[in-house]
């Protein structure tokens, strides 16, 4: 399956779901969505970090300086608790309006819909 | 986001950068090495992890905008812009903030001044409503005399339910024995009165009502100002005594000179009702009671008016206001908000009023200067804003970029002007108070107005943005060529003519402030140089409780007295009272005075006609009168007043007892011996009568001048010589005079320092605008001069224009002066309402300043060069 690019206005949901996962930085968060949808989600990486600037700033996720794994010092993010509640509205939001369009898209005739 | 995150993102706005720098590199390295790892060269990974990444500051400009940076960012360049190009005009720079500084500075200083004693609300006040009980009145509409301390006291009772407390308070004056005898200025207070006030000692204790028992030992609490002046700041004052008039006051306590009591100067002691009593009755020998003052702390619920029900009833049953031409029938109460009586309050208000409509006028001159400089300055930018905007900068853009320079220059010229208060608002304060100073009385501190200065700021800012924003608006027009010509039009007014209405609405409040300024100095002149008609600087008041002949005997031979005379009333003293009178069967009122054989003598006062008081005349208080020059020329015009009779009315306690019929014996020069600027008096009566007789208790000195000081140190060490209990405090009458004259030495310095600003506004001003128009009109000048113009006819050119503003502003500002000054003219009269200094001086002034405005700008125009001139533009 070949790459595609990311839903505008889902970048923020993506984030939050790769952060409520544990502690991580940015590049970490990145990798982790590209993992989790088998490299089929490509973020652009610039956009990452201002929407982990966003994300803090409304006080969803918070930052914190730390080691990497590779020793050396990195910016890393948790999700708050905040965080917490709004990822579980947005991915309700999400599975509705998912759930809504694949049933749009699978509407066979006009008879259907009467 | 909220201010405080902001706050300290700005705070650490280094560190924030860093972070963001120290993130993205991460980033990179981690990508990089991931490369590495999947098996890229270094070099290669190194080049797609930045290709991947794109372009880092783009990337860090979204996060400084998620984090609300981005607009703090483009002010700043914005900023640094704006100050770039005010240091590329630093003449115009410079000017403006000095004009707006200067009016924000004088609106500082006199509304801080004014704040903080009529804006500033006692504690008490905050706790519930304080009322005054002003004057008490009879039947008729005349006043009563006030009410005693313990007829206070008595009625308090009757106002149980409508009050939380009685404040019974009265100013006293109390001199301090010793070698350098002072008046000391306090305040006698009931015992509540303190503690009502939540009066918090910074050593000992406060007074209360144990102090203001009957019989209680006189006790008394000093004021900071007076822990330093009467004490000498002595860390140990408590428990020691302090003497005035051989009275031993037991300090209880001192107050931190924040507490102000509910007076404007502070107090320097407290003593309580009881001690002021008990020093009366020893210092002066007298019972007498004085009149205290009465403020109520309502209860909850209960108004002025509830108040009045029960107050007016109890004072009408006092046993003293029962005879006829005692009853109170009706009484003044009014709610206290500020530091002074309500009473003193609406005075100082009214007084207040000149003095901000000249404040004002400042505001307006510095304001239609600035919008003027604003201008020519617009003038010059809009080739630069046109060329900017055809290259494709935005109207907003254009805006922000005025808009900018002109807040700049606003907070520049708010910063300016909050220094300038801030250095000259207490050396003013305390200048205009000098004369309070020197007795010894210590003015509250100023506060700086917080809200005056945004007001002021506010309007700076206003006027400086929407006169900055005029070229921007007309710069971005459609018509780009026309906007890249110089003085170009802005919409459908020429700015030209714009700045010649903005010029001559400016001198013209500078005219009318300067002529109103003219008046009051000419008010404060006369006040200063009227004729007295003897000579204050050698003659002393020796200012003795009570002083005899024996006493008299001895100060005679203090070397350098010349002389001395026994009086009832000593000249200058302020307002002099009047006693009815009957002459022809005329009813009038005479202001009178009781002297000895040897006041007209010690005084130095002339005689026109007739003969001076014989000593047996005094002696026996014979029913005989001398009469001022002018009471002779308005009550006998054309008979020779010497055997005319006057008869004096008398009245139950004044100074004549029964009716008396006198006879005139002489006629004496006149002289002024009330208030200073009502000059000398319209009429006056001099009865004969010795020291010691009643009511003759003052003693006049003549001196030699030259020997003030230590004629000073000899009489008052003869005093305490004499009776330690009884020192005296001589004061010359030059220091009365002083005294008498500060609010007109006040309103002298304010209207002088007022009218210089205006004045130097108006020639920074018109120096501006001319030198703009002659820049502005190098062509033609350039144009005039290679036909033949002469340096000479290029001058007058340019005079002409100036002048013609000058003369435009003067018509249009002097029937507002006549206005004025006919308004003044009852108080003034008519000679000095219309004075000629202000209406021939000031216009004079106005000429000069503007000449020499333009004389420089008119001689660089002399020099323009026809070659140069045609190439310009």
């Amino acid at each position: 399956m070949s790459a595609a690019p990311i839903i505008p206005g889902t970048l923020d949901l993506l984030v939050l779901k790769a952060v409520s996962l544990g502690r991580e930085h940015g590049y970490g968060v990145l990798l982790r969505i590209q993992r989790a949808s088998q490299d089929v989600l490509l973020v652009e990486q610039g956009a990452l970090y201002p929407a982990l600037a966003r994300l803090e700033q409304q006080g969803l996720i918070e930052s914190e300086w730390g080691v990497s794994e590779n020793n050396r010092r990195a910016k890393f993010y948790v999700l708050t608790r905040d965080g917490k509640a709004r990822l579980k509205s947005d991915t309700a939001d999400w599975r509705r309006f998912a759930a809504a369009l694949d049933q749009v898209l699978a509407t066979p005739n006009l008879e259907a819909l009467a | 986001m909220s201010l405080k995150s902001l706050w300290q993102r700005l705070r650490h706005r280094a560190r924030f950068e860093r972070e963001l720098d120290d993130e993205l590199a991460f980033h990179l390295e981690a990508r990089r090495e991931h490369l590495i790892r999947n098996g890229h060269d270094e070099a290669e990974a190194t080049r797609r992890a930045r290709i991947e990444l794109g372009m880092v500051e783009s990337h860090k400009d979204a996060v400084r905008a998620a984090h609300g940076l981005a607009w703090f960012d483009q002010w700043t360049g914005e900023l640094r812009r704006a100050a770039r190009s005010l240091a590329r005009s630093p003449l115009f720079a410079v000017s403006a903030i000095a004009i707006l500084g200067a009016a924000i500075a004088v609106n500082l200083v006199l509304f801080s001044i004014y704040g903080s004693y009529l804006l500033r609300t006692p504690e008490i006040v905050q706790r519930g409503e304080v009322v005054d009980l002003a004057d008490l009145y009879g039947d008729n509409g005349d006043r009563r005399v006030r009410l005693t301390a313990d007829e206070l006291r008595s009625i308090a009772p009757a106002l149980a339910e409508q009050s939380r407390g009685l404040l019974i308070s009265n100013m006293v004056r109390m001199m301090l024995g010793g070698d350098a005898p002072r008046t000391a200025y306090g305040m006698a207070v009931n015992g509540d009165y303190l503690p009502l006030l939540s009066a918090q000692p910074r050593l000992g204790r406060i007074l209360d009502a144990r102090d203001d028992a009957p019989g209680a030992a006189p006790t008394l609490l000093l004021g900071d100002a007076g822990w330093r002046a009467l004490a000498a700041a002595d860390p140990d004052i408590v428990g020691k005594t302090l003497n005035f008039g051989g009275v031993d006051f037991t300090v209880v306590g001192v107050m931190p000179p924040e507490f102000l009591d509910l007076q404007p100067l502070p107090p320097q002691f407290w003593i309580t009702t009881e001690g002021y009593a008990t020093w009366r009755g020893h210092y002066t020998g007298s019972d007498y009671s004085e009149g205290y003052d009465l403020s109520v702390l309502l209860a909850q619920g209960a108004s002025p008016e509830s108040l009045r029900q029960r107050l007016l009833p109890a004072v009408q049953a006092l046993p003293s206001r029962q005879a006829q031409d005692e009853r109170v029938s009706s009484m003044d109460l009014l709610p206290r908000k500020s530091l002074l009586a309500a009473e003193d309050a609406a005075d100082l208000n009214i007084a207040a009023i000149p003095v901000f409509g000249l404040v004002l006028l400042v505001l307006v001159v510095a304001c239609a200067n600035l919008a003027n400089l604003m201008l020519a300055r617009a003038t010059a930018q809009r080739q630069e804003l046109a060329i900017r905007a055809s290259v494709g900068a935005s109207r907003w853009r254009l805006m922000r970029q005025l808009l900018t320079e002109s807040g700049l220059l606003a907070i520049a010229a708010a910063a300016f002007g909050l220094v300038l208060c801030a250095l000259t608002v207490e050396p003013l304060h305390r200048y205009a108070l000098s004369v309070m100073i020197g007795l010894g009385m210590e003015p509250i501190a100023i506060h700086i107005d917080g809200r005056v200065f945004l007001a002021a700021t506010a309007l700076a800012a206003f006027t400086t943005m929407s006169f900055g924003l005029l070229p921007a608006l007309a710069a971005t027009n459609r018509n780009l060529a026309a906007g890249a010509r110089r003085d170009a039009s802005l919409g459908s007014i020429t700015p030209s003519r714009l700045r010649g209405v903005l010029m001559v609405l400016q001198i013209a409040a500078s005219l009318v402030l300067l002529v109103v300024a003219a008046l009051i100095v000419a008010t404060a002149h006369r006040a200063r140089h009227i004729d007295v008609g003897f000579d204050p600087a050698r003659l002393v008041d020796l200012r003795h409780p009570a002083a005899d002949a024996a006493l008299r005997a001895r100060i005679e031979q203090v070397p350098g007295v010349l002389g001395s005379t026994s009086a009832m009333r000593v000249p200058l003293y302020g307002w002099q009272s009047r006693t009815p009178a009957v002459v022809d069967g005329q009813s009038l009122a005479l202001g009178l005075n009781m002297v000895d054989e040897r006041y007209f003598g010690t005084l130095g006062i002339r005689f026109e006609q007739g003969r001076d008081f014989r000593a047996e005349e005094a002696q026996h208080r014979n029913d005989v009168a001398i009469v001022s020059a002018a009471t002779a020329a308005s009550l006998w015009p054309d008979r020779n007043p010497i055997g005319q009779r006057l008869r004096l009315v008398g009245e139950e306690g004044g100074f004549i007892g029964k009716d008396r019929e006198v006879e005139v014996i002489g006629v004496a020069a006149d002289i002024a011996s009330g208030l200073l600027f009502t000059g000398q008096d319209k009429n006056a009566v001099y009865l004969p009568a010795q020291l010691g007789q009643e009511a003759m208790n003052e003693l006049i000195l003549a001196i030699d001048p030259a020997r003030a000081e230590s004629i000073t140190r000899d009489l008052i060490a003869l005093c305490n010589e004499r009776n330690r209990a009884q020192p005296c405090e001589p004061w010359r009458l030059t220091s009365v005079a002083a005294l008498q004259r500060m609010p007109f030495e006040i309103a002298r310095s304010v209207a002088t320092a007022l009218g210089l600003v205006a004045l130097l506004i108006s020639a920074i001003g018109l120096y501006g605008v001319v030198r703009f128009t002659v820049a502005s009109r190098t062509r033609e000048i350039g144009v005039r001069v290679a036909l033949g113009a002469t340096p000479l006819g290029v001058v007058k050119l340019v005079l002409r224009g100036a002048l013609r503003q000058v003369a435009w502003g003067v018509a249009l500002g002097l029937p507002i002066c006549l206005l004025v000054s006919w308004i003044m003219r009852g108080t003034l009269g008519s000679a000095l309402a219309f004075a000629p200094t202000a209406y021939v001086g000031v216009p004079m002034l106005l000429l000069a300043t503007a000449l020499l405005a333009t004389v420089l700008p008119a001689r660089r125009a002399t020099r323009i060069a026809p070659t140069e001139a045609l190439r310009e533009d």
